[in-house]
């Protein structure tokens, strides 16, 4: 992926979710989960009322209905019917019920040519998305009561927390400990490490620096990895059964020599991409990254599916070893939660190892200085937004306001602005949101980055780029949109008439233009940006898609902070904002060449974080996708054998690739209609973009759409939204992975793995493992 | 019998299995109403397919009942915490073939929460009471099927059970190991433990059942004490030591039980079972290395 279609992508999904929208998050989830859970409340009554509990007190033990969950579930079913009702108001043509409106007000369309972006979630209080999220919430507490029951039970038996825990912890350890290191397995140990040794003191002695560096990083990530993986089994050895299942899972997993056979077909995959083939000196880096990434995914996926599908609970009751384990006092649900947590952590610590051993490769692998110029680092940008202005409308020969020409690319978001000297378009960027620590950045600099598209109307000498002139203004300093040819004025004409006098007076003391961090013009250019809020770049050749930079003072950010912005209009939805403290003015100078950006396109550094730190935080979403698998995996497990199992897992796993598209034949946003009426197309050979005729048939085709798009709208949350988890992007294009980002992916896996984990406490507590 | 004496109690106990649509397929069991009581030692008897290994499976709560209840200490089978009085061998040793013995042990006792001192205590002692020390590090995979049983008894006694619930036990051991888990059961019961066994080997049921239940298409057949059970009223057996038989000796017998109102029917001398007499040989076999057969003319010149 070039740093283009990175752009695309942060334009596509947006920026991803945060803090700020985990409230939304949960209110969701309220609503999905509860809807699921509702429907398994009802299952569950039915298979209660068809049970013989009230014959059997095995039976009424083994299928509990208690006052709690039959309250809950007519509380839920009142909810639904209120959410039913208010749905019935908002068909008859209502807004509002008793003054509160029924439902959000409808996202407006983008622009045409822009991507459709769901909007992030956030806590919604009209009627329909409360009555909702309540119905969903007594829908959950009554599926959710017997599951929460026995796993306060099962905790109790397998999580002893305060000092008892701790001392019998201790005496496991100490007692495991003991036996592991018996005199034959420390001379194995011991010759293991002397080889090690002895290869290392060759690679030394014969070998570079550098592989000697990847000798050295390998052992370090062994040892780690070794250490850590016995750490897990002194763990598991603590406490109660769901531990000593897990650790069974372990070993079994360890001596299938499944992943043995894995590891050792596809590590050759992992050694740095231009080992194999050449590569542009500045994709070295995202080309490594992405193939590490791949083999990495591969390299777990696949073993954690296969594992999870055929060795773990399927195997038990085809071999039959389920007998002897389910007529111990063991409760089911810690068989699946034992095998989930023995696979997740075997698989975790291969990651580790892979991740370690990968980053050796990589870190030692030589690539290009271009290449770490661009992608070998997290830079932590700070993003605005853009717009496009010209003259105002009324001054223009369309009367309408200038919005960014289209060049007719396909697939390609970016607008662009034409250049020449007296051109008057520009690309804007707002900054609403200015971190402090940019007006005290590190040698009074604050590094701006662009990518730019250049469209060129004319061929143009070749290898020289287009110039680009850049005007950074703060609150204090703004701009008013010209009425005609000329450059775009301040707001405050004596303002800007003292600023240019200011400029004019110090460029007779310093190179104002030749201005450099650390050097007398650089200080001069700080005092006055910070002084009038103001900073221009007057000339800077960019390229087609290259990541170029520039420093502007800190200065011009000690000035943003000044003073209150006050509010105004959003052109996009009209609501009222914050007005942006800084804004950068984009303009293209040279004739015949069209500048297209987007809005990821330029951003603010507000500091960058170490590559190595990045990289393994980029893992944690192939961890998540792993918890993911094997969570489904495992869940499956309970009720299918071992290829059903794996069939369900890969079409529920695989599509969650394929949310986007799922997305929109949810919402009916699919080219050419839904499945009926393209299918109807496709029969009668017409054109599947041509809207269909006015009849009562393409009209009923219509309708079964709808339903259908009901449909796939329930079921399309079942599959896990795998691409919120997809990391190696922001590596690969050396974007800093906040840690917000990682919290509520962790918070979505919880979410997404919670209702897994209840329908296969169900499966298995229903399951007669012995029929 | 006190109540609290009662082990096991089945009410009742019904297990019909049905398709995947629901539909009858087969009643495994029928209204099974059973009572064991403490320090007994139970034999579930019938054919294949009589129901003995499905009431076992719904004691342990492998499957549900399809009607009426089953109670283990008083428990309803559903409850799990029972099963920690509880040892299972199942008819096949269907343990983790990756796993060596001290592992299995390990594994099975930490299902218990038996703590580590006790259970590498308990597991040492019963791989030593099965005779699997030797091999205590080899896997599973690698263990014949008697070797595998005897784990399995092993496994079953990890948490010292006060019922031992016993499927088939002695199938795949040889005479000797057959007669070894005969004495190992009897054995238990001295020790005050309840055993129920199943098998459809009647020499064995015979030779450790207190009582015995017989089954026969999922119908309980017959229930009671074995002696009681096997005891012929009708018939007498009178056994002497020292007598020749002749034809005096009939006649004299003849009439001596004409006068009571009875008829002889045979007379001639016991035999023993096949498995003293292999248990002879082996034991001889141990006392005099070298011993071989030889045919009687050869036996006779020695």
């Amino acid at each position: 992926m070039s740093s283009a279609l990175f752009g695309i992508l942060q334009l596509d999904k947006g920026e991803p979710l945060g803090y700020a929208h985990i409230a939304g998050l949960v209110q969701n989830w309220l609503e999905v989960a509860g809807g699921f859970g509702m429907l398994g409340l009802v299952v569950y009554l039915l298979y209660a009322l068809r049970t013989p509990t009230d014959q059997s007190q095995s039976e009424k033990l083994r299928v509990p209905v208690s006052k709690f969950m039959l309250t809950c579930a007519a509380l839920a079913v009142v909810s639904y019917a209120c959410v039913g009702g208010l749905f019935a108001l908002q068909a008859a043509g209502k807004t509002s019920f008793a003054g509160k409106p029924l439902a959000p007000p409808p996202v407006p369309p983008p622009p045409p040519g822009m991507p459709i972006v769901t909007p992030p979630p956030e806590v919604r209080t009209e009627l329909i998305p409360l009555a909702w999220m309540v119905a969903g919430t007594f829908a959950l507490l009554g599926i959710g009561e017997p599951f929460a029951r026995d796993l306060a039970k099962i905790r109790r038996r397998n999580l002893t927390l305060g000092t008892a825990g701790v001392r019998r912890f201790g005496r496991s350890v100490a007692s495991y400990a003991g036996g592991l290191l018996g005199p034959r397995r420390l001379v194995g140990l011991g010759a293991a490490l002397g080889l090690y040794a002895l290869l290392g003191v060759l690679v030394l002695a014969f070998g570079s620096d550098r592989l000697f560096g990847i000798y050295l990083g390998v052992c370090i990530v062994a040892v780690t990895v070794v250490l850590l993986g016995t750490l897990a089994l002194m763990l598991f050895e603590a406490e109660g059964p769901v531990w000593a299942i897990a650790k069974l899972s372990f070993k079994e997993a360890i001596r299938s020599q499944l992943l043995w056979v894995f590891l050792l077909v596809f590590l050759p995959f992992l050694f740095p991409a231009q080992w194999f083939k050449v590569i542009k000196p500045s994709d070295e880096l995202r080309v490594t990254v992405e193939r590490a990434d791949l083999v990495l995914t591969l390299l777990t996926l696949i073993p954690a599916l296969l594992l999870a599908s055929f060795y773990g609970i399927p195997n038990d009751i085809k071999n039959l070893n389920i007998y002897t384990v389910v007529s111990k006092p063991v409760e089911k649900f810690e068989i699946v939660l034992g095998r989930f947590v023995g696979y997740l952590a075997l698989m975790t610590l291969v990651l580790l190892g892979l991740t370690g051993v990968s980053l050796v490769l990589i870190t030692n692998s030589s690539i290009s200085q271009r290449a770490k110029d661009e992608t070998y680092k997290a830079r932590v940008p700070v993003r605005g937004t853009l717009e496009f202005k010209s003259v105002e409308a009324k001054y223009r020969s369309d009367k309408t306001e200038f919005e960014g020409t289209n060049v007719g690319r396909e697939f390609d978001y970016r607008k662009y602005i034409p250049g020449g000297e007296g051109a008057m378009q520009r690309g804007i960027w707002h900054f609403r949101r200015v971190p402090a620590a940019l007006g005290t950045a590190q040698d009074d600099r604050v590094p701006v980055e662009f990518t730019f598209d250049i469209f060129k109307l004319t061929k143009g000498e070749q290898n020289k780029g287009a110039s680009v002139s850049f005007r950074f203004v703060t609150h204090n300093a703004r701009q008013k949109q010209p009425t005609g040819p000329g450059t775009w004025p301040w707001e405050d004409p004596q303002r800007e008439k003292e600023y240019q006098e200011r400029v004019k007076e110090a460029s007779k003391r310093v190179n104002l233009g030749g201005a450099r961090p650390g050097t007398p013009a650089w200080a001069e250019l700080n005092a006055i940006a910070e002084e009038f809020g103001c900073f221009e770049f007057g000339s800077k050749e960019v390229f087609d898609y290259q990541v170029m930079g520039l420093d502007a003072p800190a200065g011009l950010f000690r000035n943003a902070m000044k003073g209150d912005p006050g509010t105004m209009k959003d052109p996009r939805t009209g609501r009222d904002v914050p007005f942006p403290r800084v804004s950068v003015y984009v303009k293209c100078e040279t004739p015949g060449q069209l500048l297209g950006m987007a809005e990821p396109d330029l951003y603010l550094l507000e500091y960058e974080q170490p590559f190595a730190v990045n990289y393994v935080k980029g893992m944690f979403g192939l961890w998540c996708w792993l918890a993911i698998l094997i969570g489904l995996a495992v869940a499956w497990s309970t009720y299918l054998s071992s290829v059903l199992s794996l069939l369900v897992v890969l079409v529920v796993f695989g599509t969650g690739f394929f949310t986007d598209f799922i997305n929109d034949v949810a919402s009916g946003r699919t080219v050419g209609g839904g499945p009926f009426e393209s299918m109807s197309k496709l029969m009668k050979a017409e054109q599947p973009t041509a809207p269909s005729a006015d009849t009562a048939g393409a009209k009923a085709l219509g309708a079964a759409d709808k339903g259908w798009s009901w449909v796939v709208r329930r079921v399309s949350k079942a599959f896990p939204d795998l691409q919120s988890f997809e990391w190696s992007a922001f590596v690969a294009e050396g974007f800093n992975i906040d840690t917000q980002y990682l919290v509520v992916n962790l918070l979505m896996l919880i979410g997404y793995l919670l209702p897994w984990g209840i329908l296969a406490y169900y499966l298995m507590k229903s399951r007669e493992v012995a029929a | 019998m006190a109540e609290s004496d009662v082990v096991v109690k089945t009410q009742s106990l019904t297990k019909v299995y049905r398709d995947f649509w629901g539909r009858k397929k087969k009643t495994a069991l029928n209204a099974l109403d059973l009572t064991i009581h403490k320090g007994e030692i139970f034999g579930l008897l019938g054919p294949n397919g009589s129901g003995k290994t499905t009431t076992i499976k719904l004691l342990l709560g492998l499957l549900f009942p399809t009607g009426g209840d089953a109670f283990v200490f008083g428990e309803p089978a559903a409850k799990v915490e029972k099963n920690e009085r509880i040892g299972y061998l199942p008819e096949e040793s269907y343990l983790y073939r990756f796993l060596n013995a001290e592992e299995t042990l390990d594994f099975y006792g930490r299902l218990f929460d038996i703590d580590p001192d006790t259970r590498r205590r308990r597991a040492a002692e019963l791989i030593d009471m099965v005779g699997l020390s030797a091999d205590k590090k080899r896997i599973l995979k690698e263990y014949s099927k008697g070797m595998r049983q005897r784990i399995g008894l092993a496994q079953a006694l990890i948490n010292d059970p006060e019922l031992v619930i016993l499927d088939e036990p002695t199938s795949g051991l040889d005479p000797l190991g057959t007669r070894w888990m005969k004495d190992l059961i009897l054995d238990l019961r001295k020790k005050g433990k309840t055993v129920l066994m199943c098998s459809h080997r009647l020499d064995d049921v015979q030779d450790v059942c207190d009582r015995i239940a017989i089954l026969y298409n999922g119908d309980l057949q017959t229930l009671g004490k074995v002696s009681t059970l096997l005891e012929d009223a009708v018939r007498l057996e009178v056994r002497a030591n020292k007598v020749k038989e002749s034809p005096e000796l009939k006649a004299d017998l003849e009439a001596v039980f004409r006068k009571h109102g009875g008829e002889l029917e045979t007379v001639g001398h016991p035999t023993t079972t096949l498995e003293e007499l292999f248990l002879k040989i082996v034991d001889e076999s141990k006392a005099r290395p070298g011993r071989r057969y030889l045919p009687p003319a050869e036996a006779a010149k020695q």
